[in-house]
């Protein structure tokens, strides 16, 4: 990593955003690095649709500056203002935004032939970024003949053939279904993460995935964040209220709300006609040290090797007896911990396989939990939702 | 306003067969109830003054009075509009209302109305004689010579030998008045009564001034007034076209502009 | 809207089966039926008096060649005028605030609600010989705008350009701006934007505005007449020929309108498909 004369990272995105919008105000700083993915959580509301805008430079700043790439792009103060087409930002929108009137091939070219490359040229370029995300055939056709997915990876592509400074997706899953919300987050994934590795070598190496450029993703489901994201900034009414990796978060969540969605179970393994076997390295720690191997069964069944398994807490059924009934995955352990957050009790869950669980207060009083309490625990497999993992 | 009061009068037959009913000669021998006179356009201003003095004659008699141009109410009244009397422009149109709707007795022609050599007040482009309608420089207006005051004039100026240059054929005498008014052509042929030869007497305000027809006998337009044959108000119509012969009438045409027999 | 609603929406309107609900309830229907049969009956009257058997000689004639050569190259031009003026006053009023907006947008739309014979005298008052800009403009340079057929074409695109202008604005309106907005991330320009995208995009709504002006300059009279007068060859045009002819020759009147009246239904049908907003 270099650094400029200020000491900004140079290649980063370094974002002090101060915007009032009426009653609202936002004040936030953040940065992104060169190769990190930074996940903006919050509830809607909360104003991550403003800091796209102003980071875009689709709304000016009140106060503060946008710096990326050693470049300023909005400063107020020193009355410096790029216009959103020479940013070199990449959006993905929510809903991908797709030009109709355009075919896939020409909608990744469009940027390319807006930045004055000749048509043919553009169109060759387009044409190899759609063969790295598996639509190579697929160019000829207009968007409302592309499924879900299909859409989704024209819009990133889209996005990156302009080899832009900063990768901003918003909201990338969010118009989609709970299935197929799973399904392409997993294929984003593998996208935003293509390249990181293997290009360094050379400047213009990550030719066909998101590499080496920073990406801040805009979510309001701590899913997204905290399978995609290296780091996770949390949005509460125009401030940030906690950053961190996403295991910081969960270990130590600062307010309610964050609370709320770090209880969200990360668990990694490795993948095989759907039984995950839980990997021993898992980094939560344990109080009884060294884990026995435990399987967990997933509805899914497509994914093969490391993956990184999500169960939302309140998909945790919590049992005095052994349940009878259908849940695939059913097991024994004790009970940790217990706090009550308000609305909810969480029950932090140990051997063999530390989970979080949230129930009712009145589901907690009637088992009568207690910190070292013996429990049966039942998730089904419909819950346990698989995303490669991709980490280093 | 009128085609679409005759479609509503016509498309409401039992409402209408009530008021026939009603437009009689009660029992004393007084006129009463509604009549309706149809008049070509250039004829409303006077008419308007002529029914009110019916009026105040026979206080029991209503004078409905539509006009436009003489052709759409020849078309009004062959599809059947309600009306007693219709005074055209050219007695050219009452041929298909006789044959079609029948006419009682014989159209009487009860006002003329000469065409001048006009021009907009000032005179600016010098127009003197009817010769200067053939001076290509010059914008000259004309009636198209589909409606009467188009056709008339266009025979007038052949008796004179003189080929009129239009740079408009304007299809009615509104239009023509209208431009000529404003300025926007050098000189027009129009009716004697929408023309003055003191500026002050112009009923456009002395924008028109008429330069009289300065080639022997002026064209005239004839006004011939009709009683259809099925007059709802027949008594009353009868005696309308009357009044319209009387002195006193044609002393209000005379102040109007127009000749009578 | 998802693409899929749509797929459904168009597969249940070509397959056979009607359902119960694809019929409307009887007040509809009736009020529908009377609609249909208000528009349709003008229609049965011109049709009824025709005169068939020397149509050919009527719409031949040298009045009426003329009038058509001169009705359609007019009418074409004011369309484009039309758009070309309309089009970007459209976007003004689409996507700028300013004060004034609401008293521009009832200006620019008037003439689609003034009497077209106002809307002519005034042109006359503007841009006449004697007019308050049209005075100087042709003691400077002779040009004369009434009695030509410049004239014919401003009064028409006088009374077309609202319909483009309502009509584009309206489209505008409806079009997500994110649209633009990802243009602009991709490195496109403003104009760029406007000329590649924002156009692009409003196309079908472009098409049926700039159709539907060119109709209505296609039938247009009371401005026309007004402002440009009429003459054979120069500046009557159909609808001016079928009021003249009306009070001379009805035959050839009522083939005029004939003529009129099967060139604006064919063209409005034939783009029907393609250029309506059928969703």
């Amino acid at each position: 990593m270099s650094f400029d004369a200020t000491g900004a990272a140079v290649g980063g995105l370094q974002a002090d955003i101060r915007l009032r919008r009426g009653e609202f105000e936002l004040d936030v700083s953040l940065s992104v690095e060169a190769g990190e993915t930074a996940a903006l959580l919050g509830p809607n509301g909360a104003g991550k649709s403003t800091i796209v805008a102003a980071i875009a430079g689709l709304l000016p700043l009140d106060g503060g500056v946008v710096r990326l790439a050693g470049r300023v792009l909005d400063e107020p103060a020193a009355s410096v203002f790029v216009p959103p087409e020479r940013r070199r930002i990449g959006v993905v929108f929510q809903d991908q935004v797709l030009f109709r009137h355009l075919n896939a091939l020409d909608n990744v070219a469009f940027g390319l032939t807006s930045r004055g490359m000749r048509r043919a040229l553009a169109r060759e370029r387009a044409q190899d970024w759609l063969d790295a995300m598996d639509l190579g055939d697929l160019g000829h056709r207009r968007s409302r003949a592309l499924s879900g997915g299909q859409r989704q990876r024209v819009a990133l592509a889209r996005a990156l053939a302009c080899e832009p400074d900063l990768l901003v997706a918003d909201e990338p899953l969010g118009s989609l279904d709970v299935t197929a919300r799973n399904r392409l987050r997993r294929n984003l994934a593998a996208h935003l993460s293509s390249g990181r590795n293997g290009g360094s070598a050379s400047p213009a190496a990550p030719r066909h995935g998101a590499g080496s450029v920073p990406r801040l993703l805009i979510t309001h489901d701590p899913t997204d964040a905290f399978v995609l994201a290296d780091h996770v900034h949390i949005l509460e009414n125009g401030r940030l209220t906690q950053s961190g990796t996403p295991d910081e978060l969960r270990r130590a969540p600062a307010t309610a709300y964050a609370a709320d969605l770090s209880g969200i179970n990360l668990v990694r393994g490795t993948a095989r006609d759907g039984e995950i076997t839980v990997a021993d390295d898992d980094p939560t720690p344990s109080p009884t040290g060294r884990r026995p191997a435990v399987v967990l069964h997933a509805a899914d069944t497509s994914m093969f090797g490391a993956v990184l398994a999500t169960i939302h807490p309140r998909a945790i059924a919590l049992h005095r007896e052994r349940p009878s009934g259908s849940p695939r995955n059913v097991w024994r352990t004790t009970a940790e911990a217990v706090e009550p957050l308000g609305d909810i009790t969480r029950v932090l869950l140990g051997s063999p396989l530390p989970l979080t669980a949230d129930i009712t207060p009145g589901a907690a009083h009637e088992l009568l939990i207690r910190p070292g309490t013996t429990l049966w625990v039942s998730v089904k497999a419909t819950e346990v939702d698989l995303a490669p993992d991709s980490r280093d | 306003m009128a085609p679409l009061a005759a479609a509503c009068a016509a498309s409401e037959g039992d409402a209408e067969a009530a008021d026939r009913s009603r437009a009689t000669v009660n029992g004393s021998g007084t006129l009463e109830g509604s009549l309706h006179v149809l008049v070509a356009a250039s004829l409303l201003p006077v008419t308007e003054v002529i029914a009110a003095s019916f009026e105040r004659q026979h206080p029991a008699v209503e004078v409905q009075v539509s006009a436009a141009g003489s052709s759409t109410l020849r078309e009004q009244v062959l599809a059947g509009a309600p009306a007693d009397i219709f005074i055209p422009a050219d007695p050219s149109h009452l041929q298909a209302v006789r044959q079609e709707i029948g006419i009682s007795g014989e159209p009487v022609v009860v006002a003329r109305n000469s065409l001048v050599l006009a021009v907009p007040a000032g005179n600016d482009a010098r127009v003197s004689v009817l010769a200067d309608l053939a001076r290509p420089e010059l914008l000259i207006g004309l009636c198209a010579p589909e409606v009467p005051c188009g056709a008339l004039a266009r025979s007038g100026l052949a008796q004179a030998g003189i080929e009129p240059v239009p740079d408009t054929d304007e299809p009615n005498a509104r239009a023509l008045t209208t431009k000529l008014a404003a300025g926007e052509l050098d000189a027009a042929v129009v009716y004697a009564t929408d023309a003055a030869p003191d500026t002050s007497a112009s009923p456009h305000g002395g924008a028109i001034v008429s330069l009289g027809w300065t080639a022997g006998t002026a064209p005239q337009a004839s006004y011939a007034a009709a009683v259809l044959a099925d007059a709802p108000n027949r008594p009353a119509a009868g005696t309308f076209v009357a009044f319209l012969q009387t002195d006193a009438v044609r002393g209000i045409f005379a102040d109007y502009g127009f000749a009578t027999p | 809207m998802t693409d899929a609603p749509t797929a459904n929406a168009r597969n249940g309107n070509s397959g056979a089966r009607r359902t119960a609900r694809d019929l409307p309830p009887w007040p509809v229907a009736l009020l529908a039926c009377i609609g249909v049969v208000l528009f349709a009956l003008p229609l049965v009257g011109l049709v009824a008096r025709a005169p068939w058997t020397g149509l050919w000689t009527h719409l031949s004639s040298r009045f009426v060649v003329d009038a058509a050569v001169l009705s359609v190259v007019s009418s074409i031009a004011a369309a484009a005028v039309a758009a070309l003026v309309g089009v970007p006053l459209a976007w003004v009023l689409a996507r700028v605030s300013f004060p004034g907006r609401s008293a521009i947008r009832a200006l620019v739309t008037l003439p689609m609600v003034l009497p077209p014979v106002v809307g002519g005298a005034a042109l006359l008052f503007a841009l006449g010989r004697r007019g308050v800009v049209g005075g100087p403009l042709h003691d400077a340079t002779g040009l004369l705008l009434p009695y030509s057929i410049w004239g014919v074409i401003l009064a028409n695109a006088f009374v077309a350009t609202p319909l483009v202008i309502l009509t584009v604005e309206g489209a505008l309106r409806n079009l997500d701006r994110r649209y633009e907005l990802a243009a602009a991330t991709l490195g496109a320009s403003r104009l760029r934007v406007l000329w590649r995208v924002t156009l692009p995009m409003i196309g079908p709504a472009l098409g049926v505005a700039v159709v539907v002006a060119w109709a209505r300059a296609l039938g247009e009279f009371g401005a026309t007449v007004t402002f440009a007068g009429s003459l054979g060859g120069r500046t009557q045009t159909l609808p001016l020929a079928v009021f003249v002819a009306l009070e001379s020759n009805r035959d050839a009147a009522v083939a005029i309108s004939l003529v009129l009246v099967a060139l604006s239904l064919g063209l409005l049908i034939a783009l029907r498909d393609r250029w309506w907003p059928s969703r």
